[in-house]
Order: C-alpha cells, then sequence, then structure tokens
C-alpha cells in the first residue's frame, strides 16, 4: 500500500493533514472546555491558601501572594470541620453497608425465587423511587421527631437507606446482576443440602462482586452529598454534616469567603482523588446504568 | 423422609424470601407510603399543630388558595417550570456536543472526562458556595473576567432578575458531564457500518453526525431529557446555599422571593412558618407533575424496557 506511487502517496498525507488539523482543532475545543470545568476548581483551592484580606482583594490574584494554611487551622480547630467530615463519612458509610446488605439479598431474592407477589412487591419497591423528596419530607420529619430521632444519626440514616438511591435503586441493580448467574448452580448446591445463606454469601455475592463494588460506591458518594435530609434532622452543632457546615456559612450575618473556600476545598478534594484513582471503574459504572435505563 | 425433605426445600423457598423482604417492606411502608399518605391527607386538612388528628377537612381550599392568593406559590410555579426548560435546554445539547467531541478525538479522552465530569461528583452544596464567591459582585472572579473583556460587571445573585439563572447555570455545569458521559457512551456503541455506509454516500462529518448519529441516540436523548426534566424540577441544593437571604434564620430564595421554586416553599412553610398543610400541597402538586413525567417517561421508553 505505501508503494503505491507518488500522486497516490501525497493525496494520502493531505487527507492526513486534514485530519490531523482535525485533531488539533478538536483538542483546542474541548481545552478550552476543560478549562471551564477545572478552572473553578483550582481558583477554589489556591484561593483557599490566601490570608483572609488577599481573598477580598480588588483585583482578585490567581497565585496567593502570601501562601498561608490558616484557614484550614481556623476552620478545623475553631469551626470543628473534622467533627462534620467524620459526621458526614459515619453516616455515609452506615447507609452504603447496610443498602449494601439489603439490596444484595433482595436483588437475590428477586432474581432467583419464585413466589406469589413477587412482582406486586417489586413494583411496590420500585414506585417508591418516582415520589419526589419533597412529598415525603415534611411527615417523616415528623414521624423522626416522634420517634425522638432528631439530631441523632439513626434519625439521618433510617429514611436516607429507603430512599430512591439506597435501597431500591441498589435492588433494581443487584437484580439485574443476579438474574445472570445460572440457577443450575443454586440448584446444585441446594441439593448438596447448602442454606439460602450459604448461596448467597458463597455463590451469589461472590459472582455480583462488580455489581454490588458499582452500588456501594455510589450510594457512598450520594449520601455524602445529601443536604436536604440532613438539614431537616440535625439542628445541633456537632451533629452536622459537611454539606451543612458548608451551608450554614452562607447564612452568616458576614460571608467569611475564606471560610466558603477552604470548607467547600474539604468536601470536594476528597472526591478528586477517589475520582483519580477509580475514574475508569466509575465511568464504566455510570454509562452501564445509563445505557440500561 | 421424602415428604420432610420436600417440606423443608418448600419452607426454604418462601420463608426466606418473607424474612428479608418483610423487614424491607416495613421500612418501606413507614418511611415512604406513610409520609406519602400523610402529605396527601394533611394538603387536604387543615393542619392543627397541638393534635394533627384534630384537623378539620377542607378540600382543595389548601389548593385554591395557593393558586390565587399566594404570590410565593405563583413565583415559585413558574420559577420551577423555568429552571426545568432552561437546565434541560442546555444539559442536552452541551452534552451532546462534547460527546461529538470527545468521540471525534484519538486520544486524551480520561483527561476531558476527568475534567467534565468531575463536577458531578461533588457535593452540590460545596460547588453551590464555591460559586457564590465566583459570582460575588466586587470580588468574584467571573466580575474580573467579565472587566478584563471589557464588560459591564453584573448584580449576578444580588439581583433578582439574574439569581435564578446564575443558579441554573451552576447547576447545568455540575450536571453536564452526566449527559455527556451517556451520550459519548452511546456514540462509541453505535456500529461502525451505519458511518461507513453514510460515508460511502458521501456524507460529511457533521452531515453523518446529526443524519446518522443523533437519530439514532434517540433514546438514550429522550431519556436522559425527562431524566433531567424529574431531576431539575426538585431542584433543591444549590438554590439553598446559593441564594440565602443573609441572616434571616436560614431562609433562601432571595433577592426577595425571586428564586423561589417549589421544593424550596415546601421546606420554608413546613419548617420555618410551620404551615404543614400549605407546604404539603405544595408537595403533592409536585407529585402530580413528576408523576406525569414518569408516565411519559414509560409511555415513550417502553420499546427499550426489555432488560
Amino acid at each position: 500500500m505505501r508503494s503505491t506511487g507518488l500522486t497516490s502517496k501525497s493525496r494520502f498525507s493531505n487527507k492526513e493533514k486534514k485530519e490531523l488539523a482535525g485533531q488539533a482543532l478538536s483538542h483546542l475545543v474541548m481545552i478550552l472546555i476543560a478549562l471551564a470545568f477545572i478552572v473553578p476548581f483550582l481558583w477554589m483551592l489556591l484561593s483557599s491558601f490566601k490570608t483572609t484580606t488577599e481573598i477580598i482583594k480588588i483585583p482578585p490574584s490567581f497565585f496567593p501572594k502570601k501562601f498561608t494554611i490558616n484557614s484550614y487551622k481556623m476552620i478545623f480547630e475553631r469551626l470543628d470541620f473534622l467533627r462534620y467530615f467524620l459526621n458526614s463519612v459515619l453516616i455515609a458509610g452506615a447507609i452504603m453497608v447496610f443498602s449494601m446488605f439489603a439490596s444484595s439479598i433482595a436483588g437475590f431474592v428477586f432474581s432467583k425465587f419464585k413466589f406469589r407477589g413477587k412482582e406486586l412487591i417489586f413494583v411496590v419497591f420500585l414506585a417508591g423511587m418516582m415520589i419526589p423528596f419533597a412529598v415525603v419530607v415534611i411527615p417523616m420529619y415528623l414521624l423522626v421527631a416522634k420517634m425522638n430521632l432528631l439530631n441523632s444519626y439513626l434519625g439521618v440514616i433510617i429514611p436516607l437507606v429507603v430512599s430512591p438511591f439506597g435501597i431500591p435503586f441498589g435492588t433494581f441493580l443487584m437484580r439485574q446482576f443476579m438474574e445472570g448467574i445460572p440457577m443450575e448452580m443454586i440448584e446444585a448446591a441446594r441439593i448438596d443440602g447448602a442454606s439460602n445463606f450459604w448461596i448467597y454469601f458463597r455463590i451469589m455475592l461472590p459472582l455480583s462482586g462488580a455489581g454490588l463494588g458499582g452500588v456501594g460506591i455510589f450510594t457512598f458518594l450520594f449520601m455524602y452529598n445529601q443536604l436536604w435530609w440532613p438539614l431537616m434532622v440535625i439542628s445541633r452543632q456537632k451533629m452536622r454534616t459537611l454539606p451543612l457546615g458548608i451551608a450554614a456559612l452562607t447564612f452568616q450575618q458576614v460571608i467569611r469567603y475564606d471560610m466558603i473556600v477552604t470548607g467547600a476545598s474539604i468536601a470536594i478534594v476528597p472526591m478528586m482523588i477517589i475520582f483519580a484513582f477509580a475514574q475508569q471503574k466509575l465511568v464504566k459504572g455510570v454509562t452501564l446504568t445509563g445505557l440500561k435505563m | 423422609m421424602a415428604g420432610t425433605k420436600k417440606d423443608s426445600g418448600l419452607k426454604q423457598r418462601y420463608v426466606f424470601p418473607f424474612v428479608v423482604l418483610a423487614p424491607l417492606i416495613v421500612l418501606y411502608i413507614l418511611f415512604v407510603y406513610y409520609p406519602l399518605g400523610y402529605s396527601i391527607w394533611s394538603s387536604l386538612h387543615l393542619w392543627v399543630i397541638e393534635n394533627p388528628l384534630k384537623s378539620t377537612f377542607v378540600g382543595l381550599r389548601n389548593y385554591i388558595e395557593l393558586f390565587t392568593a399566594n404570590p410565593r406559590f405563583s413565583k415559585a410555579f413558574s420559577n420551577t417550570f423555568i429552571y426545568v426548560a432552561v437546565k434541560t435546554a442546555l444539559v442536552i445539547p452541551m452534552g451532546l456536543l462534547f460527546a461529538a467531541l470527545l468521540a471525534h478525538l484519538r486520544r486524551g479522552q480520561r483527561f476531558y472526562i476527568f475534567a467534565v465530569f468531575l463536577p458531578a461528583l461533588c457535593t452540590p452544596a460545596a460547588i453551590g458556595v464555591l460559586f457564590s464567591y465566583l459570582f460575588q459582585t466586587r470580588f468574584g472572579l467571573i466580575n474580573h473576567i467579565l472587566k478584563t473583556l471589557l464588560l459591564q460587571p453584573q448584580p449576578f445573585l444580588n439581583s433578582p432578575k439574574q439569581a435564578l439563572y446564575c443558579v441554573i447555570a451552576v447547576d447545568s455545569w455540575a450536571f453536564v458531564g452526566l449527559t455527556t458521559l451517556i451520550f459519548y457512551a452511546g456514540l462509541l456503541n453505535i456500529p461502525e457500518v451505519f458511518i461507513e455506509a453514510a460515508k460511502v454516500d458521501g456524507a460529511g462529518k457533521i452531515r453523518s453526525f446529526f443524519s446518522i448519529k443523533v437519530p439514532l441516540l434517540g433514546h438514550s436523548i429522550l431519556f436522559l431529557s425527562i431524566y433531567t426534566i424529574i431531576i431539575a424540577f426538585q431542584t433543591f441544593d444549590f438554590l439553598f446555599v446559593m441564594t440565602s437571604t443573609g441572616s434571616t434564620g436560614g431562609s433562601s430564595g432571595g433577592p426577595g422571593i425571586s428564586s423561589y421554586v417549589m421544593s424550596l416553599l415546601v421546606y420554608n412553610e413546613g419548617m420555618l412558618r410551620g404551615q404543614v398543610d400549605r407546604a404539603t400541597a405544595v408537595a403533592t402538586i409536585m407529585l402530580f407533575f413528576v408523576l406525569l413525567f414518569t408516565i411519559i417517561q414509560f409511555k415513550v421508553l417502553r420499546p427499550k424496557w426489555e432488560y
């Protein structure tokens, strides 16, 4: 192919040039777009190392003139952001573990058992996903207040576990994943006298590990970001989650922008790290569920 | 002997689902269906805080009052639809454009996807407050850029005319990564044959994008549009942190009531004013529209629902 005479070779390289120019142009456009997404975060991180006066300077400076970690010191020592962060991780982590367990075992039941009313119960499960949170939020608050669970971890955790992106979505996905596991394996184990719990732990879970991991990551991220429900349940400062602590920064007489950029950094940097390390997995998870819908 | 074995097998098959599902169903009824019923019930009553059971039935009065005599609701109602329309009109075409660019590139997708999708993973409250800094009128980055380009600085979140649109812009900025990713995956899934066939027919890149790829993505476009509509209809977080009216005890939707949406109204009426009946009436109106969108989603997307 390469030695097919001069004319066709030059035409080929012309085409190649055009292709290269097209690639370069697309890269240029894409870099500009990427900048629109990166610069706000970059600005946030750089600003979090500026002094209290530099942050409200006109005109603003890109790099901190005097590099300081005072904002971080202040936000951790005076505003208890470490506690907020730990509260968030604890709550999101508990919801994640509970949802992973419940949705995998429910997925097992919905994919591998036959019993009367199965379809109906599954529909009841999924229908709950369509109810807007705004519809249930006030009665749920009254209920949780009556149960004496205001300002408690359980009061935040339990309602979120059964909210759309807790067990319902997890069950839906786990059922999809487990349907692919051959029924013969389960029958064979049953003939050998295996109990359902044995089958669940030794066959279903190992064979749907990837799906379960995906459910776990997404549940955690989603719950870590929650604002509205914790806002309803929590009024004691010590119990605040990170989003609540950040939101509280804007409800001040004088808004401290140094605290705002630092608080935002504390919430966002862990996400950056998780995303950087698990990008392929997360992207695959999103596109798979997106395309399946 | 054989009978007992069969018995225990049956038991295993029927008792296990019951044991597993019963606690979940209890939780579900308690925290999903009971609140749902309560919402609808209290929206039809004059709710009494001391003893809700003694509330008097008033029929649709709460609803009629909302539609005829409540300026906050009228504002929230129209703003919600503006929010939905503008956000959907932004994130779907932009997602398509970004996805097309990504699919055209031969390398470097990983970095671009990282940039575009990162905001979608981040805490909305954090992004919201970050942008309230960037939108700050005097020392914010965005007005600084406008001034550098010799353009007029804008009041942004301080302006009753601009605040809602600023929030929509930020929300869309954070959301477009999702539409981009799903469209991108959809584009990669299109069999090469179609594109080759178009090439043979003499269609250029742009032509083949619009007349081959976009129609083949039709299902994804519809699904994501309706999904975006449903999500945007319930928007809360960005508005809550970006439109707080200073130190008024945690009230958002400002300046004035200019950026009220229905979710915010539910919160403000129910939690800050203690008007549970009015708040749940707003919530029930939201339920009506979300169910409507969901039914459309099922109707439109039926043929693909075979998984």
